[in-house]
């Protein structure tokens, strides 16, 4: 069952994407109320996020089968870490190791880069507004909707060769801002 | 012209599309050239912000798309909507008959079993060790090492299913209600030989924690409106007793 679901996210359609996004939300509601003593709302809010994290590692092709676990659990202990880091102080999470978490594979990586890929999407969206258009849309368009160099040719009517000499243009110019932000690397 | 051509390989690195000749060549310039380092740590950067912008964007989506249909979305048929109206009526009479604070906690006692220990398999050498062990140790009622030997069986192993079903009862021995909950919960079970003895239990569980009398009445309506379920008739029975004490 779940090398088909793994196949569904990895392939599938929204409709298919939908119906798995139904299948681990209560058990996950359950797991996080339980193990955090909170509230459904919060749960629910936490559910996306975990969702999605599992979603693009496995379309990205960082997470192949076959898995060291089920994916209810991999959502669940991806939810565990998003809670753990986001909702409890530090005299919490003490009193709440990691290692009450029964993983039977390394989820926390997974996790960690999610977050700091937040901290980062942060940063990246205040350097964009910083160097402002044309960079800003251009850049978005081909790092975050990936459109192809093609498309984004016809749709700015400039040539493919210009377009590319623009974004390396436009990088520079946002890898110049890292010592403006102070950005740790 | 250099630095372009760098950061395309940067990319090329980052999404793994790089052979693995490619990849080794980049690598090892990485490790020499200051400069090729740091220009990929500005870029790595940049590429992580534009990933955690789509993981954010689509989690915003379906955050959306969850307020808009609340999960879960259920399409039900005429004889559901009379089933489920009758249910709310007998809900009603449960709650309000409703019992004192640990008597859900005692039914759940007077209802739950044990499996028996499947030692018999335990002649079986090779892959399925861990379930050999667990199964000794579970036929010693000594739950922390049956925990710790069912929990290493892989899920890929055909075992699994079962080694997770008596982990969940090894922790109900160690009176760890909420974690056999969780894994008796587990989709694994789902249309598999185990299902039902799987959702009893969680029932039973949530009788131990003492969750709320309308969650644990519509986990048992659950099964008492299969009529092929093995744990119809007990399911009744504790329903009528949460009705009448």
């Amino acid at each position: 069952m779940d090398a088909e679901s793994f196949e569904r996210l990895e392939k599938g359609s929204e409709q298919d994407l939908r119906g798995l996004y139904q299948l681990y939300f209560q058990p996950f509601i359950r797991f996080i109320r339980q193990t955090f003593r909170c509230t459904s709302e919060r749960a629910m809010d936490i559910y996306p996020e975990a969702f999605s994290i599992l979603y693009f590692n496995i379309k990205k092709g960082k997470l192949k089968p076959p898995l060291k676990s089920t994916i209810q659990t991999y959502i669940n202990s991806t939810g565990w870490h998003l809670y753990h880091r986001r909702y409890l102080d530090k005299y919490q999470r003490d009193k709440m190791p990691m290692d009450q978490l029964e993983d039977r594979f390394d989820v926390k990586e997974m996790a960690d880069t999610a977050l700091l890929q937040q901290d980062q999407a942060v940063q990246v969206k205040r350097m964009l507004d910083t160097i402002g258009e044309p960079c800003k849309t251009m850049l978005m368009e081909i790092y975050f909707s990936e459109t192809t160099y093609k498309d984004l040719s016809l749709q700015m009517n400039i040539p493919e060769v210009t377009l590319r000499k623009r974004k390396f243009d436009c990088l520079a110019r946002m890898r110049r801002l890292f010592d403006e932000f102070k950005l740790d690397l | 012209m250099q630095e372009e051509n760098q950061i395309e390989r940067i990319e090329a690195w980052y999404t793994g599309t790089l052979t693995p000749d490619e990849k080794a060549v980049f690598e090892e310039e990485l490790a020499s050239s200051q400069v090729l380092r740091e220009l990929t740590e500005k870029h790595k950067y940049l590429l992580d912000g534009f990933e955690g912008m789509k993981v954010q964007a689509f989690a915003e989506k379906l955050r959306q798309s969850q307020a808009a249909n609340p999960v879960p979305a259920k399409t039900r048929s005429l004889w559901a909507t009379v089933a489920i109206a009758a249910s709310v009526i007998v809900l009603f009479g449960i709650i309000y008959f409703v019992n004192q604070p640990f008597g859900t906690q005692r039914m759940a006692s007077e209802y739950y079993a044990a499996p028996l220990a499947e030692t018999q398999r335990t002649d079986t050498p090779g892959k399925d060790s861990f379930f050999q062990t667990g199964m000794l140790a579970f036929a010693r009622k000594d739950w922390d090492e049956a925990i710790s030997a069912f929990s290493q069986i892989e899920a890929t192993d055909p075992d699994y299913p079962r080694g997770l079903y008596f982990e969940a009862h090894a922790h109900v021995a160690g009176n760890n209600y909420t974690k056999a909950l969780t894994l008796f919960d587990n989709p694994v079970f789902r249309n598999s030989p185990l299902q039902q003895q799987a959702e009893w239990n969680s029932t039973l569980m949530m009788m131990f924690l003492q969750y709320p009398k309308e969650e644990i009445s519509e986990a048992l309506l659950r099964i008492e409106n299969n009529p092929n379920h093995f744990y119809r008739s007990k399911a009744s029975e504790v329903l009528r007793k949460l009705t009448t004490e």
